[in-house]
């Protein structure tokens, strides 16, 4: 190239990084809505047949509620430490994100648990247990969404350790910011859901 | 500033040396990666075509034994005769690969990926990286499928759309075994592959578009790239949640979709509960979206080339908009059209057709804003301008017939028969790759630096477009008389017996136009190498990809600053101008902006990156130019 001058591109409005979450996210939820659609209109058609049977949901997704609700504070405070330059506040809530993050997973887990000592299994057990089968498809899916947050967080959390996350440096930790409030939010949603259509 | 932006910057600066594999291969240059997808799709192409000459052959001559089928298919064409198991393997493959590989990622792909940085006036898209993964992710999906052809129970055999219970035992007939798995497999890498691109298409669209490119100054190719993205980003997760389930029937034993079923051998199975027209629902959402995901980016290219070669303004810019926005909101809730004769309630099937038959309104307003732009403007036959009134032309005659297949009570009657095989091949296979061949022709020199032949694209438009309705017209009659498709023989109905000249007909119009398509490979790859150098703007085009410098490659695109645009694509033959175009690019001396250049109407340009909380408000009023 011959031209030596200083090319200076106008900054998009929206950081790339940032739009492209918020269409994934759109599609993630596109995923869910086809779930629980699914859910929706198995659910008549099974129960004509008796093979739906409504149970209630372990305790410990209820305990995943709390920590999404707690995790979602967090975050927000990380958030907002980052942007004010306390990166210490940032570091330690981010870290504490994380921990819940972990804590959200073993919950799930635990919620699991007793799902299969209830013979709740994802392969039905018992021919009238379809909907157990939903359970626990929608709560993996949302599961593996949760580790992709949980990775976020995690490459938050190391860039805040070499200190590259300050009020200048905010694209990494908005994005793990918004995208751990959609699970959260997704989470809580999903609960209501399979709590109330049983 | 972007990394494309950067990457530019950087370019400007240095000669820049790029190893090959970075520059060919993991490329992230956005006018590399369409050539890859466009290379990729047209092999694709050939394989999907002959897979379909195989089939016809056996349509047309059920009794006879052609030595190419054993020396192509091996042990599913022994002594020359195929086997019905392959031949519904081929229905299949050449439905996916046609549907999904060719006209979806070969189509969409390669040209939202030239046009939209190119036509917006960005350094590269969103995430090149993305842009990068999108093709991959699309070339294992490629790979896979085809290696599933080649497995030894052969590939899947359901169809396209692969309806469980049939695809979901994989002891129902060898092609749901490891074929069907293999499909699976592949789908689920190119959803993948399309989510990537998609979500980059529409970002690039609202965030990163030059400076007096507002949404109203958009070429219409832009137009329909972008609503086929948001189609696509909407209608394949849902088919990634269909998969999902049917993955788990298949291996881990779960019955969503199986219930009650006896297998000859097998006995009764143990699935009970599962409900097999949740499959198709969850199918149909995608794939109604998906035929419009097909076509839309065709008409997109149609706008542009027909308003380019009759050397008038698009008639209608804005209609040609909201009739886009029309059919996409329509394409997702009309998915119960392909359901009618699932034992769904008739008061439902009547909502669905309603709604089916008000797609008729969007799409007439393209087909009369195609034929008015064309009414006495100054036309120049290139071969894309005559692929491209092709694509009305199928356009109009597949589409008429869909307002037949729309109407529950006819439906009921052609249901799964040879007129809807006419009608879809028409409306949406012939017409898309129509818009294809427009596009390619059209946007070669802005590839390649380099000219087509004209003779040979002449000759291979009207060979393609007369044997294309050679092919699929007399389909119409076959359908109405009840013949079905999807039959491996059917000379052996009595009844159908008189369609064998027909299918004689058919076969030999489809190997006529497939030896069209090797015109069109020796033109396209002698071209690539030896064509004419292109002139900068070869057909006197209005757009910014033009204003690119085409006989260099340039990651970034325009080696300066970005272009400015100052007015609408479609500025052909003004009265007041000597010439008859006048580029986006181009200031006007006499207007306004140039003389008052702070009083200029264009986007926001250089404001900080908007806070968190008001990023979806931002892109709002970005959208509709409030910013």
């Amino acid at each position: 190239m011959n031209s030596k001058k200083k090319i200076k591109d106008p900054e998009p409005l929206v950081a790339p990084g940032k739009f492209n979450l918020w269409l994934l996210m759109l599609a993630s939820s596109m995923l869910f809505a086809s779930l629980v659609s699914a859910f929706i209109v198995h659910k008549p058609d099974a129960q004509a047949k008796s093979t739906w049977t409504a149970f209630d949901l372990p305790i410990f997704f209820l305990v995943s509620v709390l920590i999404a609700v707690i995790s979602s504070v967090t975050i927000f405070v990380a958030f907002k430490a980052a942007k004010n330059d306390e990166l210490n506040t940032n570091k330690t809530f981010l870290a504490l994100t994380l921990g819940l993050g972990l804590a959200f997973c073993v919950t799930q887990y635990l919620g699991w648990k007793q799902l299969v000592a209830l013979d709740l299994t994802l392969v039905n057990a018992r021919p009238e247990d379809i909907s157990a089968s939903y359970v626990w498809m929608i709560t993996g899916v949302h599961v593996l969404h949760v580790l992709g947050g949980i990775i976020l967080l995690g490459l938050a959390l190391s860039k805040a350790f070499k200190l590259e996350i300050h009020k200048k440096s905010m694209t990494l930790m908005s994005i793990a910011h918004t995208y751990w409030h959609f699970v959260g939010l997704l989470w809580i949603f999903l609960y209501l859901f399979l709590y109330f259509a049983q | 500033m972007s990394t494309a932006a950067l990457h530019a910057e950087h370019e400007a600066h240095h000669e820049h040396k790029e190893s090959f594999i970075s520059k060919y291969v993991f490329s992230m240059d956005h006018k590399m990666i369409s050539k890859q997808f466009l290379i990729t799709g047209i092999v694709m192409g050939m394989i999907g075509m002959i897979m379909s000459l195989l089939f016809r052959l056996q349509l047309a001559w059920p009794d006879d034994q052609f030595s190419i089928i054993e020396t192509l298919l091996g042990k599913w064409g022994v002594d020359g005769k195929l086997d019905p198991n392959f031949y519904m393997g081929l229905v299949t493959i050449h439905g996916t690969i046609m549907v999904f590989y060719v006209l979806t990622a070969g189509l969409s792909g390669t040209f939202s990926n030239l046009l939209i940085p190119l036509q917006v006036g960005a350094r590269d898209m969103a995430s090149p990286f993305m842009n990068m993964l999108s093709y991959w992710f699309f070339f294992m999906s490629s790979v896979v499928l085809l290696i599933s052809v080649g497995v030894e129970t052969g590939p899947a055999s359901g169809g396209w759309t692969v309806y469980p219970p049939l695809s979901a035992l994989d002891k129902a007939m060898p092609g749901s075994g490891l074929g069907m798995t293999l499909w699976l497999v592949a789908i689920v890498l190119f959803i993948v592959s399309s989510l990537l691109g998609g979500i980059n298409y529409i970002s690039t669209v609202l965030n990163q578009r030059t400076k007096g490119m507002s949404m109203n100054r958009l070429p219409l190719t832009i137009w329909a790239f972008f609503f086929t993205a948001v189609l696509g980003l909407l209608s394949f997760p849902v088919l990634l949640g269909a998969g999902l389930f049917l993955i788990f029937d298949r291996s881990f034993g779960t019955s969503f979709y199986l219930s009650d079923i006896y297998l000859e051998g097998v006995g009764a199975l143990e699935n009970i509960g599962g409900s097999p027209v949740l499959y198709q629902h969850l199918f149909w959402f995608l794939g109604h979206p998906e035929v419009y995901i097909i076509l839309m980016p065709a008409l997109g290219i149609t706008s542009e080339v027909i308003s380019c070669n009759a050397r008038k303004p698009i008639f209608g810019y804005t209609a040609m908009i909201i009739s886009l926005l029309g059919i996409s909101f329509l394409s997702f809730i009309v998915w119960g059209h392909h359901m009618f004769i699932t034992g769904m309630n008739p008061f439902l099937g009547s909502v669905f057709m309603i709604l089916t038959l008000i797609i008729a309104v969007p799409s007439a307003v393209k087909a009369f804003n195609y034929l008015t732009t064309l009414w006495k403007g100054n036309l120049r036959f290139t071969p894309a301008m005559l692929f491209s009134i092709g694509l009305v032309s199928f356009f109009i005659s597949g589409g008429l017939t869909g307002i037949y297949l729309g109407n529950a009570a006819l439906d009921i009657q052609m249901h799964d028969s040879y007129f809807v095989v006419a009608h879809f091949h028409l409306v949406m296979g012939s017409a898309a790759i129509f818009g294809m061949f427009a596009g390619i022709y059209h946007w070669f020199p802005r590839m390649y630096g380099r000219m087509m032949n004209n003779t040979l694209g002449y000759f291979h438009f009207w060979i393609t477009f007369i044997c294309a309705y050679l092919v699929f017209f007399p389909m119409h009659f076959m359908g109405l008389a009840g013949v079905p498709r999807r039959y491996y023989q059917f000379t052996l109905v009595e009844q159908f017996d008189v369609w064998i000249d027909v299918n004689k007909l058919i076969t030999v119009s489809a190997i006529v136009a497939g030896a069209a398509q090797l015109l069109f490979l020796y033109n396209f790859f002698v071209s690539v190498f030896r064509g004419k150098k292109a002139a900068q703007n070869p057909w006197g085009a209005n757009t910014l990809e033009w204003s690119s410098p085409i006989d260099v490659r340039l990651h970034g695109n325009w080696p300066g600053d970005l272009p400015t645009v100052y007015r609408g694509p479609y500025e052909y033959s003004r009265p007041d101008r000597e010439e008859d175009f006048f580029p986006q690019y181009v200031p006007d001396e006499s207007a306004p902006e140039v003389l008052e250049p702070e009083k200029a109407k264009s986007a926001p340009a250089e404001k900080e990156v908007e806070e968190e909380s008001s990023v979806f408000f931002a892109a709002i009023k970005r959208v509709f130019g409030l910013g």
